[in-house]
């Protein structure tokens, strides 16, 4: 199996969770989140962080991957753990203490607390994405926003432009790579000068990089017009998402599950 | 004084990088007045080979050296200009001149303006028509020849150029060639393609590369002499050559094998007047 | 069919038309190979084929259908595929079978018959369990293929490609006319625009547009026998045919057909 690029990048694995329909899965999320944020204490934490593994464990994406997003975190979690757990001058019983700064037994609980909330988070609605393609995911939001089309609110075309933004960042992303290679070897410096040398810089980049970008637009445009793209109406889809049983089924187990762990523990 | 890779392999640690692959154990010179033709199929490490002589990569093991110091480091800077693939991708500035000066500008020549006019000229354009025009309304082989410009302005004494023919049309490639024969008057030019038919009848040297690893290493007549570790390459000698061979092997004795069809006929013309 | 008929065509504001009375035609299951140099109106003609552009003079019809009529363009162009030279640039989904499906799914087509269409199609070109891929991650060849595959799972009688081998290297290359003659064979009728004489050596019929004018009509074989022709022509034939050609005028008795090296050398040591 490939692994992503990105953090948050769609792994392509069959499992049930992948399987599950997309507006089930954002409704876990919901849920999920809602219930993160009302438990008290690390009893009912520790129910979602077994969640979590379950889903992980079930979802068949490696948990190094879905772990990877927490590297960007690191500096907040240390944070969050400190500032909760050290104190200054103590008058209470603490752990250590160095000087005038002593680490609170109370207060480290909490810190680990806040810390498992944030990776549990992270970890979890990572989830949608690493299961769920973008396409699948812009195609949930259209249902979901089509009750908006009674005021006019275009939802087809919006999903459109947001699964041709997704399809076209990684490609985006290697030209951008490619162009910045090439004007490095023509001696382009990106890391020297104040800021404003910086910015200017980056023009021998950011030009080229629009030039082919609109380029690009108008191939695309003419590629969606022969395939016959009119809006979004009378459009069918390769994968319509039907909520079966089984989704309403993991729907409505999770908010009643996530809300009442939240609630009473 | 040359731009030499001695026992260069290359290895990706964690992620493969987008069109670069590893190579192994590859040695290659590259002198002043040389064309050197580099080729493989895709994948075979034509790209990452170009990136470590260029120095935007460091070999993993062996070393790149050019006229004794690293490419990538200070002293050699300007050492080594680069032409990458569709190279007309990557204007930016107003003007064409104003393009093709970025380079010796950001390396301080004291003679930027002037490395410009004359790389105009060596590609076939004329800076007092061309210089002042954008670079966004040239025709393809103008853009292409324009860009090429951009790197011979560096005045480096190594030149390196990846599929610098692609995608034009024969006049496009003919105009490429003549500016390529022009440049290595003064650098070592170094091509890298996958058709390299255009540049066999010019070239001092050719490397075929398979997986990374060297194939065939020699002058074009030592490659036609035995071609069989080139097609072992998966690669196949241009249909006018492989005629030539086959006339050869059949017992006709031929002065000299090439590319170009007209000089290929005239070969064969007199190999068979000769055997008559 | 798709009938070109006295088509002529200016873009706003250009000193002369790009096309300037033009009659071709092309036949289910047969190919029209369309050559000429760079602004010599080919794609112009590739886009006029679909209805992409209507002409300004002249008439173009697909099966009977005039692509001018606003209320038939898009039964014309589910009839007619359409692919571009940089295969990148006309993939829209972020998955191999989404853009697969992308053209029916236009089409209003149901959805489990879309399933069937979009695996039918990439085993057409040759790219079967590559459903779930990323395009970005392909070869510029597969991404070529995917793109054949997103206008033949419209189930079109015609596809029009526009110089689809320029950006490819060999073995890309290759593939891409492997599946265009699938293609054929399945009764599809194609017109290819190329630079290349080489990629359309088995054409049904050859056209050469010089300034937006027919400049020259006839087979293949005809203008590889002719380099000389075909250099007046702006047309490039393959080296072996000049090499062949240039036997031939120094005496050498190669058939018109030999473009073989074996061919050729053979005729060379037999004379």
């Amino acid at each position: 199996m490939r692994v992503p690029t990105t953090f948050g990048q769609y792994v392509p694995v069959d499992s049930p969770v992948h399987s599950l329909d997309p507006r089930a899965k954002m409704g876990v999320i919901v849920a999920f989140t809602l219930g993160l944020f009302l438990v008290d204490g690390l009893a009912g934490m520790s129910v979602f962080a077994a969640a979590v593994g379950v889903v992980l464990l079930v979802s068949r994406v490696p948990p190094r991957i879905a772990f990877r997003g927490l590297r960007a975190l690191g500096l907040i979690l240390v944070f969050t753990l400190l500032a909760h757990a050290l104190r200054w001058e103590p008058a209470t019983v603490s752990l250590v203490r160095v000087g005038p700064v002593g680490v609170d037994a109370d207060g480290l609980l909490r810190g680990v607390f806040f810390a498992v909330r944030i990776v549990l988070l992270v970890v979890g609605t990572s989830l949608l994405t690493l299961t769920t393609t973008p396409v699948q995911l812009t195609d949930a939001l259209e249902t979901l926003m089509r009750p908006l089309g009674r005021i006019g609110f275009p939802a087809g075309e919006v999903a459109m432009m947001l699964t041709i933004a997704l399809r076209f960042i990684p490609t985006t992303a290697q030209e951008a790579e490619k162009i910045i290679v090439a004007q490095t070897a023509r001696g382009a410096r990106f890391d020297e000068g104040g800021l404003v040398a910086r910015v200017r810089a980056y023009v021998p980049v950011l030009v080229p990089l629009f030039v082919n970008l609109f380029r690009r637009a108008e191939d695309l445009a003419v590629a969606m017009d022969a395939r016959c793209y009119r809006g979004g109406r009378g459009r069918t889809r390769l994968h319509i998402s039907v909520m079966r049983a089984r989704d309403w089924a993991v729907l409505l187990l999770s908010w009643a599950g996530f809300v009442t762990v939240g609630i009473l523990v | 004084m040359a731009l030499v890779a001695r026992d260069v392999s290359y290895t990706y640690a964690g992620g493969r990088s987008f069109g670069v692959e590893a190579l192994r154990s590859v040695d290659l010179s590259l002198k002043r007045e040389d064309l050197v033709v580099v080729t493989g199929t895709t994948g075979s490490g034509k790209s990452t080979l170009l990136r470590l002589l260029a120095g935007l990569l460091a070999p993993s093991q062996g070393t790149v050296a050019v006229d004794g110091m690293d490419p990538s480091a200070r002293e050699a800077r300007g050492s080594v200009a680069i032409v990458f693939q569709d190279p007309e991708t990557q204007f930016f500035a107003e003007t064409l001149h104003a393009d093709v000066m970025f380079g010796p500008r950001n390396l301080g020549l004291d003679y930027a303006s002037e490395e410009a006019d004359r790389a105009l000229r060596t590609v076939g354009l004329d800076p007092d028509i061309y210089g002042g025009r954008s670079p966004f309304t040239l025709s393809g082989g103008e853009a292409r020849r324009g860009a090429i410009a951009g790197a011979l302005a560096m005045a480096a004494p190594y030149l390196l150029l990846d599929e610098p023919t692609s995608g034009l049309d024969a006049d496009g490639r003919r105009s490429i060639r003549e500016a390529l024969a022009a440049e290595r008057r003064r650098s070592g030019v170094l091509v890298v393609t996958h058709d390299p038919m255009e540049f066999l009848d010019e070239a001092t040297a050719v490397v075929a590369l398979d997986s990374g690893a060297v194939a065939f290493s020699g002058t074009p007549q030592e490659l036609y002499a035995d071609p069989a570790p080139y097609t072992r390459a998966g690669l196949e000698l241009p249909p006018v050559v492989r005629t030539q061979l086959l006339v050869r092997d059949a017992g006709m004795r031929l002065e000299h094998v090439v590319c170009d069809p007209a000089r290929a006929a005239e070969s064969l013309l007199t190999a068979r007047g000769a055997s008559s | 069919m798709i009938v070109f008929e006295h088509v002529g065509f200016a873009y706003p504001g250009a000193a002369a038309p790009a096309l300037d009375d033009v009659s071709v035609s092309v036949s289910p299951g047969q190919v029209l190979a369309l050559l000429g140099p760079n602004g010599s109106g080919k794609s112009t003609l590739a886009r006029l084929g679909n209805g992409l552009l209507v002409p300004s003079a002249g008439v173009v019809r697909v099966d009977g259908m005039d692509t001018a009529d606003e209320d038939t363009v898009w039964d014309v162009r589910s009839r007619v595929g359409f692919i571009q030279q940089n295969p990148e640039n006309q993939i829209v989904g972020t998955l191999a079978e989404e853009d697969v499906a992308f053209g029916p799914e236009n089409l209003g087509v149901p959805s489990d018959e879309l399933r069937v269409r979009v695996d039918d199609a990439l085993a057409a070109v040759g790219l079967s369990g590559f459903q779930r891929r990323e395009p970005h991650l392909l070869s510029e060849g597969q991404k070529q293929r995917l793109a054949i595959a997103g206008a033949l799972a419209m189930r079109p009688s015609y596809l029009i490609a526009d110089e689809p081998t320029a950006m490819l290297d060999p073995v890309g290359r290759r593939d891409v006319l492997g599946a265009l003659r699938d293609l054929r064979r399945r009764g599809v009728g194609i017109l290819h625009v190329t630079h290349h004489l080489a990629d359309v050596v088995d054409a049904d019929e050859v056209v050469v547009l010089r300034n937006g004018r027919i400049a020259y009509q006839g087979t293949p074989k005809a203008l590889m026998a002719d380099p000389g022709h075909a250099r007046t022509l702006a047309v490039e034939v393959p080296p072996e045919a000049e090499l062949a050609d240039a036997l031939r005028r120094g005496g050498v008795p190669v058939p018109a057909g030999a473009s073989t090296p074996e061919a050729i050398a053979e005729s060379v040591w037999h004379s």
